[in-house]
């Protein structure tokens, strides 16, 4: 595989136990495609902005550092920004992490690798990459696709497309929608997920999230309300009546 | 035998502690009969010491470089004691009238009535046995009486409450695991409605036998009233054997055995006692372990000769004990302040874990103490091959500057990774016990595969014993036992607790600071 490719490595979490199943190493690559009013890591967005504190490293830097925690991780999630803008980066580093983390998980399992992606890139063009990657946690950040036009900037016609076709091929790791008040539709959005999803629900986790202020960019807090417990164990209540095979409240 | 700054106490001392403690008014009638036993034994001197090794001793005890941990000169009863509880559910006991227990409530009053006839250094049981495997035939035969899991649950929830309720002192301790049962869940179930402090729990986990799915689920529970702590069965079966136990804090020792004595060497104020290094590892260590060793065997001895609990006690005449199968625990205790002190005196900058200097003394510090300890013989413990085993004691209330075992101290936390590889570093030098204590932020309890992976990978790295509580859960760890904020805080107001260890624990939060450990975060750079 070829080493060449650098990614703008924003941060690397050595400990994360909130980037998927078990404890991970959380790498944060600079640059979004999207631009949510409510990301709260906006920072991560801009990869031109001379201020933005980065690091070009390579797949087998970042290799090293995965390594540097075994025997307490699991594996590597990536996440953003929005990581597959550096697909090159992502398939070589998968690649290195599979052949140099074998037997390495706690346990003596195999290293794992996740993408946290927001879905705008097309997997179904990228075979290469599917292959070291163990499973996608997806944004399914609006369900209506013109709320997902004003909330994002974007559409989600491949976003929902990626849910079927990752359900399909086993990769969908988690499905993950903030709920913000007003501006997203909860209940539409995972009745959507369920409709599309057919019988692949029954083996898939959703995290439904609920919006929190921290780290919104200032101008973008106005008309951003933080749900209540109530709504957000409706929606779990509606997950669950739905067929979804785990349901988890954050 | 009582002492004040290395002289004796003379009659009328005695008479007036004895005075004291009659005329107490925060005592209960229990703790008042305790403090009184104790204050005959101190009448004794310890028999059998060379009166220059006695003298010596005397004066460490002073300056505080052997302590003997409340025991007194005098043992009559072993320390810890850890009775095959299983020979109880197969035959019963004569002694306390009860024959082999049929369905879960007999085996239940069982063993409750065998825990108040377990001696110990704090007049409680400090194991009560591996609960699951005693329990899980019995459970399993109430639920096919009754159809379900209810019955069963609420009589185990009535009988771990009961322990709390009559065991006054944290230092009891039952195990469960490694395999999956039905009891071993429903012990979980009823600790997280319980939220006691007593009974202390190990769940003794082999990644190979215990379900992740079992394993994350002790995590979560552990999350919420701070119990169980795992223990890396494999190590501790291969060291011990399969018929170990872990009692009191995180104790491993051989079942239907015990301990007969923990005395302790507070490597802190050794280490101010020295010149420096040289001084430490030529003069004052070598010394103040034969003095300790010497103080251990005079003990030892009087317990096994001069006292009747060997002969006569019912544990030993009904087979629940073997005599063979105690031992002598040789404690250390503040490593971290010890190397920190002698770095200073050597006048180099490096700190405890901070520093592979002053790491590599630490190891050359614990090779010399079990090199040494290891060539000594005392005739009473063949268990362990006729030497003391080591034991990282965990600190009292009365210590001030002065970390339990090897650990860090609290407030010098390093990052999690490095800082289980650091405690691993010395977790292979105590098969009798060490520990350390891993608090995280709440919301891990929502992924507690990723604690469990984590410890996975601190028993890999070569921890044999982890603890975690969460942030925000009101049964917390002190140093190895347990107790729970609100009596804490309610003792703090003046109000009365039940549990003796509430004080203790209330001692070291303010003095050792233990709120102010690092609470692990769902993420770490």
């Amino acid at each position: 595989m070829n080493q060449d490719h650098k990614a703008p490595v924003h941060k690397i979490l050595n400990h994360s136990i909130v980037d998927g199943r078990g404890n991970r190493t959380a790498v944060f690559l600079q640059g979004c495609n999207f631009n949510c009013a409510y990301c709260h890591n906006p920072e991560t967005i801009d990869w031109k902005d001379p201020t933005v504190s980065l690091t070009w490293m390579t797949p087998a830097e970042v290799t090293n550092r995965v390594l540097a925690n075994v025997p307490f991780v699991r594996g590597v999630t990536v996440s953003g920004g929005e990581c597959t803008l550096h697909p090159e980066f992502l398939r070589a580093f998968f690649w290195d992490v599979k052949d140099r983390g074998k037997g390495k998980a706690p346990g003596g399992g195999n290293l794992t690798t996740l993408i946290d992606s927001n879905g705008s890139y097309d997997f179904r063009k990228d075979p290469e990459l599917l292959k070291v990657t163990d499973g996608i946690l997806l944004d399914v950040k609006e369900g209506n696709p013109e709320m997902h036009r004003e909330l994002i900037g974007a559409s989600n016609v491949q976003v929902l497309d990626n849910l079927v076709y990752l359900a399909q091929r086993g990769k969908l790791e988690e499905i993950r929608t903030v709920v913000v008040p007003g501006r997203t539709d909860p209940e539409e959005t995972i009745r959507t997920v369920a409709r599309l999803l057919g019988e692949h629900r029954k083996q898939a986790t959703y995290r439904l999230i609920k919006y929190r202020p921290m780290g919104v960019r200032k101008e973008m807090l106005k008309g951003l309300k933080v749900p209540n417990n109530h709504t957000m164990e409706e929606l779990r209540n509606l997950a669950v009546e739905l067929g979804f095979g785990k349901v988890i409240v954050t | 035998m009582a002492e004040e700054q290395g002289k004796k106490w003379t009659l009328a001392q005695h008479q007036e502690k004895v005075k004291s403690i009659i005329s107490d008014e925060t005592l209960t009638p229990h703790q008042m009969t305790y403090a009184l036993a104790a204050a005959g034994r101190d009448l004794l001197d310890t028999p059998g010491m060379d009166a220059q090794v006695e003298a010596d001793y005397r004066d460490m005890k002073a300056k505080g470089w052997i302590c003997d941990l409340n025991e007194g000169d005098v043992t009559y009863m072993p320390r810890y004691i850890l009775p095959d509880y299983a020979k109880l559910m197969e035959k019963g006991s004569d002694f306390l009238r009860l024959s082999p227990p049929e369905t879960l409530l007999d085996a239940i009053m069982a063993l409750l009535a065998m825990y108040s006839s377990v001696p110990s250094v704090t007049h409680f049981p400090v194991y009560i046995g591996r609960l699951d495997r005693l329990l899980e035939p019995f459970v399993k035969k109430e639920m096919e009486k009754t159809g379900g899991e209810e019955t069963s649950f609420q009589m185990i929830k009535m009988f771990l409450r009961t322990i709390d309720r009559t065991v006054f002192d944290s230092f009891c301790h039952g195990n469960i695991g490694p395999e999956d049962s039905k009891t071993i869940r429903l012990i979980l179930r009823a600790e997280r409605e319980l939220q006691d402090s007593t009974p202390n729990l190990t769940l003794l986990y082999d990644p190979k036998v215990t379900p992740d799915e079992l394993g994350a689920l002790a995590i979560e529970t552990a999350l919420d009233c701070a119990k169980p702590s795992f223990a890396k069965d494999s190590l501790f079966r291969e060291e011990l054997g399969d018929h170990y136990g872990i009692a009191s804090c995180y104790n491993g020792l051989p079942v239907s055995g015990g301990a007969y004595t923990l005395t302790r060497l507070i490597l802190a104020r050794v280490a101010e006692g020295a010149k420096d290094k040289e001084d430490f590892m030529t003069r004052a260590l070598p010394w103040a372990i034969d003095t300790m060793l010497a103080f251990m065997d005079a003990k030892i001895g009087f317990l096994v000769k001069e006292t009747p609990f060997f002969q006569t006690n019912f544990l030993v005449k009904e087979g629940f004990i073997q005599p063979d199968r105690f031992n002598g625990l040789f404690g250390v205790v503040g490593m971290n302040e010890c190397v920190n002190t002698l770095m200073e005196k050597e006048g180099k900058d490096g700190k405890f874990g901070y520093d592979v200097g002053a790491d590599n003394l630490a190891l050359e510090i614990m090779d010399f103490i079990k090199d040494r300890v290891d060539h000594h013989e005392n005739p009473h413990c063949p268990f362990w091959k006729g030497r003391f085993m080591l034991h990282a004691q965990v600190g009292t209330d009365a210590d001030s500057g002065i970390s339990p075992g090897t650990r860090i101290a609290i407030g010098s936390e390093l990052p999690l990774y490095d800082h289980i590889r650091h405690a691993a570093l010395f977790h292979k030098y105590f098969p009798s016990g060490t520990g350390d204590i891993f608090p995280f932020d709440s919301t891990a309890a929502k992924n507690p595969e990723a604690v469990l992976d984590i410890f996975k990978g601190a028993f890999d790295s070569g921890m044999r014993y982890i603890s975690t509580y969460s942030s925000d859960s009101d049964v917390i760890r002190i140093t190895g036992y347990l107790v729970k904020r609100s009596d804490m805080d309610a003792l703090e107001k003046g109000e009365a607790v039940l549990n003796d260890t509430v004080v203790l624990g209330l001692t070291s939060r303010q003095k050792s600071k233990i709120e102010e450990r690092k609470v692990r975060k769902v993420e770490e750079e």
